[in-house]
């Protein structure tokens, strides 16, 4: 299997490490990561990531701004994106369902099974 | 009117008068008639005596043929004024001698003078008898002037008397009448007083002591009714007084209610005219110089969620004055008269009569823009404490998960075993912090109950499903015994009490064990049970087991690896749904949780059913609402079949599909946010099945849409509607302008 190119976009230092170093070791993916909703859009346009985990609530661009402008741009419209929320409430699946975002990741997450509800997710074999 | 009357006295003086001067005239009369009679009887019978003494003196001058004794004989009548005249007739009839008081006398003979008889004279005739032999007839006529003088005589006395007798009668009569006339004319004056002036306090004054007693028990006796009478009067007065008194207090009172109610209030008769409004009403409707009292509700405040005025009163939202219903609550908005909306929370009650017919509808409403804002800013709190605590807990458990993993390089066994506890722990807390947070929102009312049909079975079986990979973990035997019914409720919230209380017992029961999930529908509930075999709950546990933090073992939670907070959770979820949730143990035997959920009822829901139900006419188009608000989609409906359209109406994307399948719909308007199945995929699956690929859409949701999900929402002729940005009547346009878009291109296909 080729390797995946998954980009990681949270304004929380510490968690962008966790989550790189835990889909590193269960998935063996290759990671980038962004710190904010603009970061997200440059890197996804030059590096076509497989797969973007977007963290909900950021300052400035949120998640689901960043999530409308990859659609937008025809270069980044069909990587698929995953929310990655602590914001749990049946209001805002329902809204991020509406946007079209088919999978949500809850805060805090278990690092040991990341990788596997993203390949679950994403129907990666 | 009584003017025209005599009054008592005259009329009884006359009536004395009447029958004294009849009774006197009679007497009078009568003695008169009884002295002519004798006086007639008397004065004949002197002349006849005269006669016979004037025959025998005139024997002896008759026999003896001597004229001048004869003559002497008569002159001596001269003593007898009454005798007019006389005469002796000889044996031949002829006059011998005559005498005469007035003037001649001068008969031809004794026949002649019988024959000439006077009516006002009285004649005798004697025969003058010498020695048995009759020689002469002596005639003597005497007048009846005497009677007549002695008649005149008695009508004069008759006369004097009467008038004399009169005079006395009216002067008796005058002062005996007033003994009796003067009590019943005051009497009578009296009473003119009372009805008159209405005057209650007059009295008729005591009659005399010479006053019949009659007289004086009426004086007495109507005296007696008129204080009675007045006594009434007073107290009537008086009631009326104290009532009005009362009554005004209450009034004011009400008025003063009205008046300082912070709340709006407003009344609404059955054709929905405002019967009054207090000041805050107006106030809150921004009404200063608008009175809406007397004028229909329905044209001038208007709920900002009915879309179109020219719904039917009974029909239309505003204040939820549903008259079948006695009491609605909710929230909604009314427009306001500038044309802006207030948010309000209103209950609208419905005014009984005291025959039991509604007869209005009174409205409480208030402005809850504040109480908006206040939860707005709360929900901004409890969402910002959720992300902030759960950041750090992300790293942390992130961090531990990764530590404890062994990925990252092996610890020693004390030093795994550490960080199996943080991680254990951490976990602990996250659901700790979720637990709390929800119970807030749903105990808050602020978590929208997203309702739609449900089969009761499907969520057995959903739970159980999810609960099975933990029961045989703990090696407990679960089994579900679905019974079918569509219940009206949350799915998500329903599987999560569910799973909750599965949970629970599975935890609380003994390896080996088994756990039973079954319900049954009743009184329009259903109920469902969650039976295990565990050591049970003691009696007086049984209710605090749903309080917080509240558990039969303050360790069990602990060792449980529970929150204390999932059975206060169920208890919210299903009070939200106006259901009930309970208990019921027996020490060591083990426990039965249930809890009750509003079955579906057809006119839940349903949409205007005597018209959906009638055959309809083949031509007119069917719209397929799919909208999980039942009351929104209530409100498209009737507008839409006002505009000739048919309606169906499902709740969910699954039964969506379903419905389009029996029937291939002419439009569907469809919201994205559904349980179940959501809009897009609806959508998704709509496109492949080719008969219904190119069915006429209105997209209408909430949420502001991109050009992508332009694309993967494109049906047939598809329309993109933003709720709350559209008027209703620009919706319905809209849904008319869409169709008869396609009913033209149809046309031109079919010309083609």
């Amino acid at each position: 299997m080729q390797h995946k190119k998954i980009l990681i976009v949270d304004d929380e230092e510490h968690i962008r490490e966790i989550a790189a170093v835990s889909l590193e070791l269960t998935g063996g993916w290759e990671i980038a990561t962004a710190d904010s909703g603009a970061e997200a859009l440059r890197v996804a346009a030059s590096l076509r990531p497989d797969a973007i985990l977007l963290d909900v609530m950021m300052p400035g661009m949120d998640g689901p701004t960043t999530f409308r402008l990859l659609q937008d741009n025809a270069e980044t419209r069909d990587i698929p994106v995953i929310f990655l929320t602590a914001k749990v409430q049946a209001a805002d699946k329902r809204r991020f369902t509406e946007l079209g975002v088919r999978t949500m990741i809850a805060k805090p997450f278990d690092p040991l099974s990341l990788g596997g509800e993203i390949a679950a997710a994403l129907q990666w074999a | 009117m009584t003017s025209y009357r005599l009054s008592i006295q005259p009329r009884l003086r006359l009536i004395i008068m009447i029958t004294t001067t009849i009774v006197l005239l009679l007497a009078g009369a009568a003695s008169v008639v009884v002295d002519f009679i004798s006086l007639s009887q008397i004065t004949g019978r002197d002349l006849n005596t005269l006669a016979n003494v004037i025959a025998i003196d005139s024997t002896a001058p008759l026999t003896f043929r001597d004229r001048d004794a004869a003559r002497e004989v008569l002159t001596s009548l001269r003593a007898k004024p009454s005798v007019v005249e006389a005469a002796i007739f000889d044996r031949t009839g002829k006059p011998f001698v005559t005498y005469s008081r007035h003037g001649s006398f001068t008969p031809g003979s004794l026949s002649g003078v019988i024959r000439t008889s006077h009516p006002s004279h009285i004649q005798v005739f004697t025969d003058v008898i010498f020695d048995g032999e009759k020689i002469g007839t002596l005639y003597i006529s005497g007048s009846r002037d005497m009677v007549k003088t002695r008649l005149k005589q008695y009508v004069l006395i008759l006369i004097g008397i009467l008038a004399i007798t009169l005079a006395i009668a009216f002067v008796l009569s005058s002062k005996l009448l007033k003994i009796v006339s003067r009590p019943i004319a005051e009497l009578a004056s009296v009473a003119r007083g009372v009805t008159q002036d209405d005057n209650y306090s007059l009295r008729a004054p005591a009659p005399g002591t010479s006053a019949p007693g009659e007289i004086a028990d009426l004086v007495a006796a109507f005296n007696q009714m008129l204080g009675e009478a007045e006594r009434h009067r007073n107290e009537l007065e008086h009631q009326v007084h104290e009532r009005t008194a009362e009554l005004s207090v209450v009034l004011d009172r009400n008025q003063a209610i009205l008046d300082s109610a912070g709340d709006g209030i407003f009344g609404l008769d059955l054709d929905g005219i405002v019967t009054f409004m207090n000041p805050s009403a107006a106030r809150i409707l921004g009404s200063t110089e608008f009175k809406p009292v007397g004028k229909s509700l329905h044209a001038n405040i208007h709920s900002a969620t009915c879309p179109d005025r020219t719904l039917p009163y009974a029909d239309c939202r505003v204040c939820g004055a549903r008259l079948d219903l006695p009491v609605r609550t909710g929230r909604g908005k009314f427009n306001r008269f500038d044309n802006t909306t207030v948010p309000i929370e209103y209950t609208g009650s419905t005014i009984v009569d005291a025959s039991g017919n509604a007869s209005g509808v009174v409205v409480t409403f208030r402005d809850i823009s504040e109480q908006l804002q206040i939860e707005r800013m709360k929900d901004e709190f409890v969402s910002t404490v959720s992300h902030e605590l759960r950041t750090p807990l992300t790293s942390i458990r992130g961090a531990l998960g990764l530590l404890g993993s062994g990925l990252l390089g092996t610890v020693s066994d004390r030093a795994q075993r550490m960080l199996d506890i943080a991680v254990t722990n951490t976990d602990r807390l996250v659901r700790l912090i979720n637990d709390i947070l929800d119970l807030e929102r749903i105990d808050s009312g602020r978590v929208d109950l997203n309702r739609a049909i449900v089969d009761s079975g499907d969520l057995m079986i959903e739970a159980l499903e999810g609960i099975q990979p933990f029961a045989e973990r703990a090696r407990v035997t679960v089994i579900a015994d679905p019974s079918h019914a569509g219940v009206w409720c949350d799915h998500d919230r329903i599987i999560q009490t569910l799973t909750n209380l599965l949970s629970n017992a599975v935890k609380f029961s003994p390896a080996g064990t088994t756990v039973l999930l079954n319900g049954s529908a009743a009184d329009g509930m259903y109920t469902f049970a969650i039976e295990d075999e565990g050591r049970g709950i003691p009696k007086e546990q049984l209710e605090n087991v749903f309080e917080r933090f509240k558990q039969v073992d303050a360790s069990d939670s602990r060792q449980k690896g529970g929150t204390g907070l999932g059975l206060a959770i169920c208890r919210s979820i299903v009070a939200a749904h106006g259901g009930r949730i309970w208990a019921e143990s027996e020490e060591g035997k083990g426990t039965t949780f249930r809890f009750t959920v509003p079955l579906y009822e057809e006119e839940t829901i349903a949409l205007a059913p005597e018209e959906t139900a009638s055959p309809a006419a083949p031509e007119r188009p069917v719209v397929l609402i799919v909208e999980d608000d039942v009351d929104l989609a209530r409100v498209m409906g009737a507008s839409l079949q006002a505009r000739g359209f048919e309606t169906r109406h499902v709740v969910s994307g699954r039964s969506a599909v379903a419905a389009c399948l029996d029937e291939k719909p002419d439009v569907i308007i469809l919201d994205l946010v559904l349980p179940e199945m959501s809009g897009f995929e609806v959508v998704h699956w709509l496109r492949e099945h080719e008969p219904l690929a190119h069915v006429p859409l209105v997209v209408y949701t909430a949420h502001e849409l991109t050009a992508a999900d332009h694309e993967n929402l494109r049906l047939g002729p598809t329309e993109f509607i933003t709720k709350s940005r559209v008027t209703p009547e620009e919706f319905e346009h809209r849904v008319v302008g869409l169709l008869a878009s396609i009913d033209g291109c149809q046309e031109v296909q079919g010309a083609a």
